[in-house]
């Protein structure tokens, strides 16, 4: 533990008390009426505001507030260009599929992205499936979450890390079982507001604490010249990784299901266009902000007692006690944000999916409210006992898990809804194709796989070759089933 | 969803043509920026108000200049107005 700050405690007592009011709060603005409708994606009736702030809160997660900058800490200024592809993040993500997406979740009512796939090819296979590799790599993700959180409270309170992994567990599930969608996107978007002012504070305090930008840049070349260079200490980024996390950051976040089903909750999209703006602004001040705020952690903390630790240490050194604890939030938020709106996806695979879409008869609005509530509980537990033994770097299961889940879905998505051509047999090569690639060469070849490229890479290429191949085998879908995806001209 | 003054939601070519110029400003982003970085990276020079030569010119000016294009493209996009 660091020297901490006297308020931490009540600053973060504050914080999960206004969450929790946020949530109840979202409860009552709930829609009466058909229960899936309404906790999956809120009523359908999200405007630009909370669309825009959730969906950066839940992009924006453990890895970035407590991965990305032990990143930096450790490899300098290197990591700015290991996160650049941040800078087509915002148009890639609301425009590849988002504008696609919210037309057809209007017209269709899909409710989860497996819905999507599922109507879109009359196939109970492909959302079954879509189901469980979402299910399978968002608890995957929500694990690295309750690292990252167990770690804010170890460095800020002294929390033993088992307390920590529990606290996050039972604080998280309540309020996602409680308000579902829209209490998550609410409390989202004050967490994505405590997020910027929290790392912008810590970056300003930071650079005037080592006496700016100069004294920065000189504090790391006496530590050592690497630390300045584009390729980092140890050759950390050669130009094939350089170029893998370009296609990564904004391509993994286009593809991620979670945030995918943040566009059928839009209301229109002219609230799309606004969110869209809104974020691009919103990324241009975080994310080299993060990234800084582990560089300058390396000026005035060289030494931490884990890897990642960089982010909490250096707002404990930099930021003035009064208001530390407040800025210590920011991680919490971003950690918890990712937590309930995973939590609510995989929940929504297991109720929604798996379970009331086959069964014989509709489900009743107790039982799909008993399944959803038992499905969240479940899956915070099971990434709960997972998370009891960390590795040493967080970021690399947050990358694995969001590109694993990227390189299965991207382009059977993209295909889907933009090419007549494709039919269930594309749709199924593409799934299984892009998911067996990548864990494939993630086993044969750990993050380098062919030319140095990072598996996500292939994998992406695979499944959209499978896509195409799996097509021209298959049969094409009959014609009353694509006017409802495309006018009778695209045919 | 409530898009009136849009096409029909089944045509789905002015979203494809929406997600090309997506697709294309992010390629021309990745070539730009670590194209820049890796170069100026292997030229000798100072830094740039305290930021690394190939930081300051490599990133954070290519993140500028694609925000001003997003913002723009976003002005632009789901309006459609080709379409009545």
């Amino acid at each position: 533990m660091y020297e901490s700050a006297p308020l931490v405690p009540v600053a973060f007592g504050l914080y999960l008390a206004f969450t929790f009011l946020l949530a109840y709060l979202a409860r009552r603005q709930a829609v009466k009426g058909g229960f899936m409708r309404e906790f999956f994606i809120g009523g359908r009736t999200i405007g630009p505001w909370v669309l825009g702030l959730t969906w950066i809160a839940t992009s924006a997660s453990g890895g970035t507030f407590i991965g990305a900058p032990s990143l930096a800490h450790a490899n300098g200024w290197s990591v700015m260009l290991w996160i650049s592809g941040y800078i087509v993040v915002a148009t890639a993500g609301f425009w590849l599929l988002g504008r696609r997406i919210a037309e057809l979740g209007g017209s269709t009512g899909a409710l989860t992205f497996p819905d999507l796939l599922r109507d879109r090819f009359e196939s109970r296979a492909i959302g079954a499936i879509s189901g469980v590799a979402m299910l399978v790599l968002h608890t995957s993700f929500i694990v690295a979450q309750y690292i990252a959180g167990a770690r804010v409270l170890e460095a800020a309170l002294g929390i033993p890390y088992v307390w920590g992994v529990l606290s996050f567990l039972v604080i998280v599930c309540v309020y996602t079982a409680y308000g579902g969608f829209r209490a998550v996107a609410w409390t989202d978007s004050f967490q994505a507001i405590v997020m910027l002012v929290g790392v912008l504070l810590t970056a300003g305090f930071g650079l005037y604490r080592v006496g700016g930008l100069q004294a920065v840049y000189d504090g790391l070349a006496a530590q050592s010249p690497d630390l300045l260079t584009a390729t980092g200490p140890d050759q950390f980024l050669p130009l094939s990784a350089a170029i893998s996390f370009f296609f990564i950051w904004p391509l993994a976040v286009a593809g991620q299901p979670s945030l995918i089903t943040r566009f059928l909750a839009c209301r229109d999209v002219p609230s799309l266009r606004r969110a869209s703006i809104l974020i691009g602004c919103y990324i241009l001040l975080l994310y080299p902000a993060v990234i800084f705020v582990g560089i300058l952690g390396r000026v005035l903390v060289p030494d931490l007692a884990a890897s990642d630790h960089a982010m909490p240490a250096t707002i404990l050194a930099a930021v003035p006690p009064v208001l530390a604890g407040f800025v210590l939030a920011a991680p919490m938020a971003a950690i918890m944000s990712t937590i309930s709106s995973f939590l609510l996806v995989a929940a929504g695979a297991i109720a929604r999916d798996l379970y009331e879409r086959n069964t014989r008869a509709p489900a009743t609005e107790g039982n799909a409210r008993l399944a959803t509530h038992l499905a969240i509980l479940a899956v915070g537990l099971v990434a709960g006992v997972f998370a009891l033994r960390p590795p040493d770097y967080l970021q690399y299961i947050v990358i694995f898990s969001g590109t694993g889940l990227a390189a299965t879905f991207l382009l059977p998505t993209l295909f889907a809804v933009y090419w007549p051509g494709m039919n269930r047999t594309g749709c199924l090569s593409g799934i299984a194709t892009g998911f067996a690639t990548f864990i494939l060469q993630y086993v044969a070849y750990g993050t380098r796989s062919f030319m140095g490229l990072d598996p996500f890479v292939w994998a992406l290429a695979a499944s959209g070759l499978a896509c195409v191949v799996g097509s021209m085998v298959g049969t094409r879908d009959p014609d009353t089933l694509l006017s409802k995806y495309f006018a009778p001209d695209e045919l | 969803m409530s898009d009136s003054t849009g096409p029909p939601r089944s045509d789905s070519r002015p979203a494809r043509r929406e997600a090309f110029v997506a697709a294309l400003m992010w390629f021309a982003a990745l070539v730009l920026t670590v194209g820049l970085s890796t170069w100026l990276d292997s030229m000798p020079g100072a830094s740039v108000l305290g930021v690394p030569r190939w930081a300051a010119y490599g990133v954070l000016v290519p993140w500028a200049v694609f925000f001003v294009l997003h913002i723009r493209f976003c002005l632009d996009s789901g309006a459609d107005k080709s379409k009545p």
